[in-house]
């Protein structure tokens, strides 16, 4: 489903960046994400994949708490095989579904922290709802690489201790209008690597 | 515009008000009619639109909501999630039937998949499901249309949401005429609904009109371009204000809401209602044309009656009777009219008799003979013929009246009025002019036959009138004024011949001819005050002496003193011509004090002779009312050194009878001071015997008209001795006024009067002749003692006091 180089999105690739694929050493992957207007996207899912990163087993659990009678956080990545718990701090019971093909589950009317956590194995998106509660929505990004990141207020996201090679940088957001089809763009990731700026087609009704 | 009669006027005026009022309503009614009408089915169709819309807006909502319901059922989700076409069909079947749809579409996203229940296929439903989720709006609700297959539904599109939109549902429903039917039911609107299909023909699809009915407004649409769609539409005879309302319209097909509201239905209502008003309004008239009719004969009929009866009232008919058993405003009027008819018929007779009659003598009053004086002047100018007037007024009439009483009054005057048409000719004008004056109208005649007119009348004054059996002297005042000579108007010759009777009365003279001079009377009037003041004065009076004489005795006794005006330039004037007006100005009292002072001068002069001589001297009305008199006279004799017997007074009965009461009194005053009173004139004068009875008084005087005709007059001789006893009853003297010869002296003698005066005794004569006068009465006593000195042995002596 996923279309490589379907839709090509303007790169901006230093030179800098170039020379510094040179050498396997760790370095910082730091991206800029705006929308087309130009203005910092904020929760945009940035991640970076080669033939390598698949087997990286993902060991880390995951928490998306229910407060306030909204999902927090609203916005997720996690890697493929990764446990996440649904704990409620709501008094209100809540019924946390998926209809996504990445993960479809339910979690039947519950209080505090369900007996079992769910496990994402397959990479895509997963939409979560409430099924008392129609405004309560979050997304949850599965990929297949342990690099990955989501943009801060200034919509700047940062993967550390990424070896020096060549990647396939890619960069989601829920509101894109591709819907699942995240930009994508190849990098060569080097110590001196200047930051990525990426520019996404934000359907701004979809913003939460 | 005149109307002849009233109750012409008052039914055509009324008719035309009432007429006028019902048009004045009709009018505008009529007027109003249409725009009301017009006004109010717009106003309807307005309402009706708003209700229309509330209709489809409820339904959109009733199906939203039940789509929604459906679009968040979990299991329809978990089925679209997992692309469970079989059960997505169903669902929407068993929704569609649930909430009568005629249409249930499912579209997915994920795989846009269009799952659609009913006929319709995914290309057919397709278009119009993307036209409606393009268009969707959380917010606003709108209300749409399309068309599948050339039908028209109203859609609605609900998002599917998992959370996020994952899909739509579409619920539409078929725009039939049970929808149509159903806005009819709520609106009261006609309600088509049209379409243009993509070969821009137009078609109906829904429609509360009849067949035939909707072709005419399809056929409308198909001709009238859309915007030039007009508010009202002729459909098969009937007008209808019509608004439309596009539902849907795009590049394929338009469809219209027809909203139609019939104007002629409702004109019609008015009609029925207009026509009812018109029919009432005919009644009404009718109605009223009746009242009004029945109440003018009402009204009018007495009216009419009246006015009949007026016009014989203008002819002097007053012997017609109106009959009237009304007691409103005509009764009233007909009463009043026939109080008028009797008071106008006793009116009438009265002023005729009171215009040109006298009633209590029958004569023409005033009036009447100042017009006839007119008319008889007018003729005699043209015929140069002389006229006179003659006017009399009668003597001491007031006191008259005030004794005889008035109804004997009134005879009175009748028998006047009676004696003086015996003298004039049967054609001479003889009137009432006041209360005692008479006017003759003498025509043709010249002043000198006038003269003998009034002589005539004068002479037949003489003869005393009979009242109520009793004798009545009564004289009269003339006075004359002639035509053309003294004035050639009515009104002129009326004022000068009273002129003249004034002139008569003030001098006593019986019958004046008028002359111009008279005019300037108050000028002579204040030259004779002036005179008579100076002859007081001035000692151009003069007492002459009258003896009276025993008539047993044949002594002279006693002498009535008579004053005598010599005017320096006039000469000897009689007391007749001045004492009436001395007497009506006032100078009387200094005639009389002039008298009573002469008197005892003369008494006091003739004293020392050895003549003892009571002179008698008349008082006036004047003298008697003012109370000093006793006083003065008392003075006088102080001063003349006289005694009471110096002089005694004589009153006439009308002097007393003007005031009795003060006359009264002063009398008493003087008869205290031991003076003799006689009464003058007695039986001239009315008075009663009762009052004389009171007075103070010693003598009665009859008067000389009754004496000296007392030998030939055999009525005069009964008054006398009649008088004569009465005095003697009375216990009072009785002096006999007028005796002119012998004759009367023996009868006098024969029936006991005490005292004689007159011309056989002696005329009134100055002071100086008296004692004359007394040596010849001796001489004629010795006569008269001679012719019967068989039978008179007594001597006839002048009684001498001592010297
Ligand atoms: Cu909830």
């Amino acid at each position: 489903m996923m279309k490589l180089f379907k839709n090509p999105t303007p790169l901006f690739i230093s030179l800098g960046l170039l020379l510094a694929s040179q050498f396997v050493v760790a370095a910082e992957v730091t991206v800029e994400v705006r929308d087309s207007k130009g203005n910092k996207l904020v929760d945009a899912i940035v991640y970076i994949e080669n033939s390598k990163t698949a087997s990286q087993a993902a060991s880390k659990e995951f928490q998306i708490e229910q407060r306030g009678r909204q999902f927090n956080p609203q916005v997720s990545v996690v890697q493929t095989g990764t446990n996440i718990n649904f704990p409620n701090k709501d008094k209100v019971r809540h019924h946390v579904y998926s209809f996504s093909p990445a993960k479809k589950f339910e979690l039947k009317l519950y209080s505090g922290v369900p007996a079992n956590p769910v496990m994402f194995d397959k990479a895509g998106t997963v939409v979560l709802g409430c099924n008392i509660h129609d405004t309560m929505l979050a997304f949850i990004h599965i990929v297949d690489t342990p690099y990955h990141a989501k943009t801060d207020g200034n919509g700047v996201a940062k993967i550390s201790n990424v070896p020096e090679e060549g990647y396939q940088l890619k960069v989601w957001h829920y509101a894109l209008k591709t819907e699942n089809k995240p930009a994508e763009q190849a990098i060569t990731v080097k110590a001196t690597n200047a930051p990525v700026v990426i520019q996404l087609d934000i359907n701004d009704a979809k913003l939460i | 515009m005149k109307f002849k009669s009233l109750k012409q006027q008052i039914v055509i005026i009324f008719l035309t008000l009432v007429l006028a009022i019902q048009l004045v309503g009709l009018i505008p009614i009529d007027r109003s009619v249409d725009k009301n009408v017009r006004n109010l089915v717009a106003k309807e169709l307005e309402v009706g639109e708003k209700v229309f819309l509330n209709l489809l807006e409820s339904n959109n909502e009733n199906i939203i909501n039940g789509a929604k319901v459906l679009a968040a059922d979990y299991g329809f989700r978990e089925a679209i999630a997992s692309n469970d076409q079989e059960t997505i069909l169903s669902a929407l079947n068993n929704f569609q039937s649930r909430i009568h749809a005629d249409i249930a579409i499912f579209h997915g996203l994920e795989n846009e998949i269009t799952t659609v229940s009913g006929d319709l296929t995914e290309q057919e439903a397709l278009p119009a499901v993307q036209h409606l989720i393009d268009n969707y709006s959380a917010s606003t609700q709108k209300i749409q249309f399309d068309i599948f297959n050339g039908m028209p539904y109203q859609l609605v599109a609900v998002p599917i949401k998992a959370p996020i939109i994952i899909g739509w549902m579409v619920v539409g429903f078929e725009i039939d005429d049970v929808l149509a039917l159903k806005i009819n039911q709520l609106s009261n609107l006609q309600v088509t609904f049209v379409q243009q299909t993509k070969d821009k023909s137009w078609i109906s699809n829904a429609s509360t009109l009849s067949a035939e009915e909707q072709r005419i407004v399809k056929n409308y649409f198909s001709q009238v371009k859309s915007d030039a769609i007009a508010n009202e539409m002729d459909v098969g005879g009937e007008l209808y204000e019509t608004k439309y309302l596009i539902l849907h319209d795009n590049k394929d097909n338009k469809l219209l809401a027809v909203l139609q509201r019939s104007v002629t239905a409702e004109i019609a209502q008015f009609q029925a209602m207009k026509y009812s008003l018109f029919i009432l309004t005919i009644l009404g008239l009718g109605v009223f044309s009746i009242a009004i009719i029945y109440v003018s004969n009402y009204i009018v009929a007495p009216i009419t009656k009246l006015t009949e009866y007026a016009k014989q009232l203008e002819f002097g008919n007053y012997e017609a009777e109106i009959e009237t058993d009304r007691i409103d405003e005509i009764g009233e009027l007909s009463k009043s009219f026939s109080a008028m008819r009797e008071a106008i018929a006793t009116r009438e007779e009265r002023v005729k008799r009171l215009a040109f009659g006298d009633e209590t003598t029958g004569l023409p009053n005033r009036a009447a003979f100042i017009q006839q004086l007119g008319d008889r002047i007018r003729v005699h100018r043209n015929r140069n013929q002389p006229l006179s007037v003659l006017v009399l007024n009668l003597d001491r009439f007031k006191q008259i009246n005030k004794i005889l009483g008035r109804d004997l009054g009134d005879v009175l005057l009748y028998e006047v009025a009676k004696k003086i048409k015996a003298v004039v000719r049967g054609d001479d004008l003889v009137a009432r002019l006041g209360a005692d004056e008479y006017g003759v109208l003498l025509s043709n005649l010249t002043e000198e036959q006038s003269l003998i007119v009034a002589d005539k009348l004068k002479k037949a004054f003489e003869v005393p009138l009979e009242v109520a059996q009793q004798k009545i002297d009564v004289s009269a005042g003339f006075g004359i004024a002639n035509y053309p000579q003294h004035g050639e108007s009515d009104e002129a010759l009326l004022h000068n011949a009273e002129t003249a009777l004034n002139v008569s009365k003030l001098r006593n003279s019986d019958i004046v001819v008028y002359h111009p001079q008279l005019d300037s009377g108050a000028q002579e009037n204040l030259t004779m005050a002036t005179d008579l003041k100076s002859a007081i004065q001035g000692h151009q009076l003069a007492l002459y002496l009258q003896p009276k004489i025993n008539m047993q005795t044949k002594q002279g006794y006693a002498a009535e003193a008579l004053v005598r005006w010599i005017h320096p330039e006039k000469g000897f004037i009689f007391p007749d011509q001045f004492i009436p007006f001395a007497e009506q100005t006032g100078l009387i009292q200094g005639i009389t004090l002039w008298m009573l002072e002469e008197a005892c001068r003369v008494h006091a002069a003739l004293k020392k002779e050895g003549i003892a001589l009571t002179i008698a001297v008349n008082i006036s009305t004047r003298d008697l009312i003012s109370s000093d008199l006793p006083e003065k006279i008392e003075q006088i004799f102080k001063l003349h050194d006289v005694t009471v017997d110096a002089i005694s007074l004589e009153i006439t009965e009308s002097s007393i009878m003007d005031d009795p009461v003060r006359a009264e009194a002063t009398l008493q005053r003087l008869s205290q001071m031991g003076l003799k009173i006689a009464i003058d004139d007695f039986g001239t004068g009315y008075s009663s015997l009762g009052y004389l009875k009171r007075l103070p008084v010693q003598e009665l005087k009859i008067d000389k008209s009754f004496v000296m005709n007392m030998a030939t007059n055999e009525n005069d001789a009964i008054i006398v001795r009649s008088t004569v006893d009465l005095g003697h009853n009375l216990n009072l003297k009785v002096v006999a006024e007028g005796v002119e010869n012998l004759e009367v002296w023996d009868l006098l003698a024969k029936i006991g009067c005490d005292y004689g005066q007159g011309y056989f005794m002696g005329k009134p004569m100055p002071e100086k002749d008296f004692k004359s006068w007394l040596v010849r009465w001796e001489e004629q006593i010795k006569s008269m003692n001679a012719d019967k000195a068989d039978t008179t042995k007594k001597k006839a002596t002048v009684h001498k006091i001592k010297g």
